[in-house]
């Protein structure tokens, strides 16, 4: 009988199939995530027709330097996992373990981004409680949407580094070429943070220029 | 790596990716610099266009769903089709009153 391969896990019996079983469970999983922020997207939709001006006006308020840096840091860091997978599948172990580090390090650049953002809206008091300095009622509901939908997906952007650093203790223990679906199953997770932001970043951004 | 060529015989890792990435950086420029102009009512239907084909190229390309067998695409489409219906049956409410 022929020798299984490294990379060929229990219970699957062909390389293929158990991609196409991680790859296809993963676009569910990926398919829920959509629908959870589908409805905080929804929520900012319908309360923005509330007042149109007054939303747009508390949108203004956000800083679109943090978000537009933050939003090529992540595009990058899409780009570091992507070629770190097609990398190794081409049998290149080191472009492999520079991807993996570099969207490490981008996708705690985007973090430490983000706390300054945070830092600064908390100074000019745009956390919607007793102090919040926007006057129209509005302009409370924006703000909570701001706060909930980067809150929840910096949660996104931290679980997805865990999983990141995952895969470079491996590469550390030079175990990675036999785990290549955990590359991919990584870095499609990471792809879908990154869309997620793509969205927000014009809802929280853009819309109040 | 086992009986690999050598890297200058196999191609590049790195070709599709950045040209996807320089397209993306693109659209952002594009999309910020909108986001300045007066085009008042299009506005959001413009950023938000714009971030949707960015959407689509990084999952196209970087998430490959170019390459993906029927049965993935139709799971990757599934999500957005019940966010579809979710969106268009709380509009046909809200967009509808007077």
């Amino acid at each position: 009988m022929a020798q299984v391969p490294a990379d060929l896990h229990e219970p699957f019996t062909s390389r293929a199939r158990q991609r196409e079983a991680i790859v296809f469970a993963l676009w569910i999983f990926l398919a829920s995530e959509l629908l959870l922020f589908g409805g905080l997207f929804l929520g900012y939709a319908t309360y923005r027709l509330l007042d149109i001006r007054d939303f747009n006006e508390a949108a203004s308020h956000t800083n679109v330097y943090f978000g537009t840096a933050n939003t090529a840091i992540l595009m990058t860091s899409s780009l570091a996992i992507a070629v770190a997978g097609r990398a190794l599948e081409s049998g290149r172990t080191k472009p492999t373990k520079i991807g993996i580090w570099l969207t490490i390090l981008l996708g705690l650049s985007f973090l430490v981004v983000k706390g300054f953002e945070y830092r600064e809206d908390l100074i000019e008091h745009l956390w919607p409680n007793l102090d919040f300095s926007l006057k129209p009622p509005v302009a409370r509901i924006f703000f909570s949407f701001y706060w909930i939908t980067t809150g929840v997906h910096a949660c996104h952007v931290s679980v997805g580094l865990l999983l990141i650093g995952r895969l470079a203790w491996m590469a550390h223990r030079r175990v990675l070429p036999q785990n290549r679906d955990s590359v991919e199953a990584t870095s499609l997770y990471w792809h879908l943070v990154d869309i997620i932001w793509v969205i927000l970043y014009p809802l929280l951004y853009l819309v109040g220029r | 790596m086992s009986g690999r060529a050598d890297s200058a015989t196999q191609p590049s890792v790195w070709a599709i990716p950045i040209l996807v990435w320089l397209a993306l950086l693109a659209l952002l420029a594009l999309t910020v610099c909108a986001a300045y102009l007066p085009l008042h009512p299009f506005r959001i239907a413009i950023s938000l266009g714009i971030a949707f084909m960015k959407a689509g190229l990084i999952a196209l390309v970087f998430m490959r769903l170019n390459k993906s067998s029927t049965l993935v695409r139709i799971a990757a489409c599934a999500g957005f089709l019940w966010l579809i219906f979710m969106f268009v049956l709380t509009a046909t409410d809200y967009l509808s009153r007077p």
